[in-house]
């Protein structure tokens, strides 16, 4: 079924008669098969048709769930739709898509404010006390330790 | 305005320190096809461009270009952390070390630093699309060629990935053009330059 899937999300659309002289990247089809979340992640894309590996490598391996990496797959997901969306502006299911998971974005946002901290400093109230400044910071290794 | 966002797009866990890696891997936060031009080069295109999508999509990419900076970032400060005087020796990373200690500065792999030459801002949507177009070609051939030179597991995690939004944003811009085109002039569509004459 994935395989079908695949081949079916494969395929854009080129204009009926397009004028010479003009570099022509098909479109996207609308309602494009999509992987799950986490595989969107670790692959770097939402769409089974765009993805396109060098000499075959691939993340095979999702990440493990974690506070954060549940927030930063949310995320990922959004950041493919909204490009998607860019493009396909009259996509009603992919907008009504990206916005279930905003909705689910700003939940997981919370629930991880709570326990270490603002993400935005637009929500530095989110605790008793300021904790912005809190280690680690995104490009620390120690940032992964958080389970 | 920006708003900062104290997380990566990606996470980036380097377990293994190694500047050798770190002195190539510079060249995409500030070489010719690295994701600081990237970055720039989107999101100073979008004063001339004429229509919404295409603000929004340059405004939108290029920010998620800041992210991918960030991401390299945090490679090359992971892989140079904590080293021995025998890896701060290695012929490969002497050069950087010497100028940047084990600072982040946006140069080539080759030492070059930074510069706008890399990047175009033509002020003809036709022409700055069909740039980053290629401009992403040549960001994921940097990736392809990282991909053969290292062998270390938690840097290719990563590079796979950031290779991938390359072939995404390729796409995207792809279809920006033909957006653009749909609103021109269907016989001749460079019969004028839509951030002037329209």
């Amino acid at each position: 079924m994935e395989k079908n899937n695949h081949r079916k999300g494969c395929n854009g659309v080129l204009p009926a008669s397009a004028p010479l002289a003009n570099p022509y990247v098909p479109f996207q089809q609308i309602n494009p098969p999509t992987y799950a979340p986490g595989k969107a992640l670790v692959r770097g894309t939402l769409f089974p048709g765009l993805d396109l590996p060098y000499l075959g490598m691939v993340n095979n391996k999702e990440k493990p769930m974690t506070p954060m990496t549940e927030l930063q797959t949310i995320a990922f997901v959004l950041q493919e739709l909204a490009l998607y969306l860019d493009t396909h502006r009259d996509d009603k299911e992919a907008y009504a898509l990206y916005c279930e998971y905003k909705h689910l974005y700003e939940d997981g946002k919370k629930r991880y404010e709570a326990k270490y901290g603002p993400l935005v400093r637009d929500t530095s109230c989110c605790c008793t006390e300021y904790r912005w400044l809190d280690d680690p910071w995104p490009w620390e290794y120690a940032a992964n330790r958080r389970a | 305005m920006f708003i900062y966002d104290k997380k990566l797009q990606y996470p980036v866990k380097i377990d293994h320190p190694n500047p050798r890696l770190a002195s190539i891997i510079i060249s995409q936060y500030g070489g010719p096809d690295g994701e600081l031009g990237a970055s720039l080069r989107y999101l100073s295109q979008r004063y001339s461009m004429p229509f919404d999508e295409l603000k929004g999509l340059l405004t939108d990419i290029g920010v998620e270009e800041l992210g991918h900076l960030e991401m390299v970032g945090a490679m090359v400060h992971q892989l140079t952390r904590n080293l021995k005087d025998s890896q701060i020796q290695d012929s490969a990373f002497a050069p950087y070390f010497v100028d940047h200690t084990t600072g982040v500065y946006p140069q080539f792999a080759s030492g070059t630093p930074w510069t706008a030459a890399t990047i175009a801002v033509k002020g003809d949507p036709i022409a700055d699309l069909t740039e980053d177009m290629g401009a992403e070609q040549k960001a994921r051939v940097t990736y392809d060629n990282i991909l053969r030179l290292s062998d270390d597991p938690d840097v290719n995690n990563v590079i796979k990935f950031l290779r991938e939004r390359e072939v995404v944003h390729f796409q995207r811009f792809g279809e920006a053009m033909e957006l653009l085109r749909e609103k021109l002039n269907k016989k001749n569509v460079y019969y004028m330059n839509p951030a002037l004459d329209m």
